[in-house]
């Protein structure tokens, strides 16, 4: 698994808290060593090329791609992250 | 020719560069609320677009490579030093340097010397991979994410926003990604 961090995810990454931040850091090391984690809830928005990967329970990362390469959009709370990319 | 001077023509030629075209679809729904499809004119306006968006850029990037092979022939050092530099400035020639290699055939001793480049200091090989992973995905992802309306017409609005693409660095690393991020 390859994830490829874009501009507007550097941007979303920085508005975090520290807390936070360990808690995507988590979230991307499983993420990039098995997809699949439970935890993760890894799924594709319906009707749209996004996915998503749960940080906790109010936070998701966007992601977008296909086989072992993605690329991380935004990590925001779930609501904007469903509201914008679902 | 002077690394200043090569880097100076290097940017204005980047600058010259036109970006991807973005594409805005809307309304995602009808008056009534129903879902609106894509249909095929939209899809082969997209094709058109991107293809002269395409045949644009082949100009300014010969003159990037000129540039390079210059460059090489006059002092193959005065290169390394140029991308070196060229990689704390701007993510558009960045992208140039990308797009050079991606469209047209690399010459032979330019090769080498992204080669040399990969053996030697740590930054200098994220470069190269930043070059590299561009060089392999960004034109193949571009389009992908184009063609891939054609096999998902339920997508209605689709924002091309350059600012939610990648520098075509990626990670595999979960501690260099983390690394990185910590670094911001």
């Amino acid at each position: 698994m390859k994830v490829f961090p874009t501009k507007s995810f550097e941007k979303s990454v920085k508005k975090m808290t520290k807390t936070e931040r360990d808690l995507i850091n988590q979230a991307l090391k499983r993420f990039i060593e098995n997809p699949r984690h439970p935890s993760l809830h890894f799924e594709k928005l319906r009707g749209s090329p996004y996915r998503t990967i749960r940080v906790n329970s109010d936070i998701r990362i966007a992601l977008i791609g296909e086989d072992d390469d993605y690329e991380l959009i935004e990590v925001n709370h779930h609501d904007v992250i469903y509201r914008r990319y679902g | 020719m002077s690394l200043a001077q090569l880097k100076e023509e290097f940017v204005e030629v980047a600058q010259g560069l036109l970006p991807p075209p973005q594409f805005v679809l809307t309304p995602a729904n009808d008056n009534e609320g129903n879902p609106l499809k894509l249909i095929e004119k939209d899809i082969v306006y997209f094709n058109e677009q991107i293809n002269l968006w395409y045949a644009s850029i082949q100009y300014p990037i010969m003159q990037v490579r000129k540039v390079l092979e210059v460059a090489y022939a006059e002092d193959p050092e005065y290169v390394i030093l140029l991308l070196d530099e060229l990689d704390r400035t701007d993510r558009v020639v960045d992208l140039t340097v990308a797009y050079a290699k991606n469209m047209l055939e690399v010459p032979e001793e330019i090769r080498k010397i992204f080669d040399r480049l990969s053996k030697t200091n740590r930054e200098t090989r994220r470069f190269v991979h930043k070059i590299e992973a561009m060089y392999k995905k960004s034109m193949l992802r571009f389009y992908r994410y184009v063609l891939n309306i054609k096999d998902d017409l339920n997508i209605l609005r689709w924002d091309y926003d350059p600012d939610a693409r990648s520098y075509g660095f990626g990670f595999d690393n979960a501690d260099d990604l983390i690394e990185h991020l910590n670094a911001l």
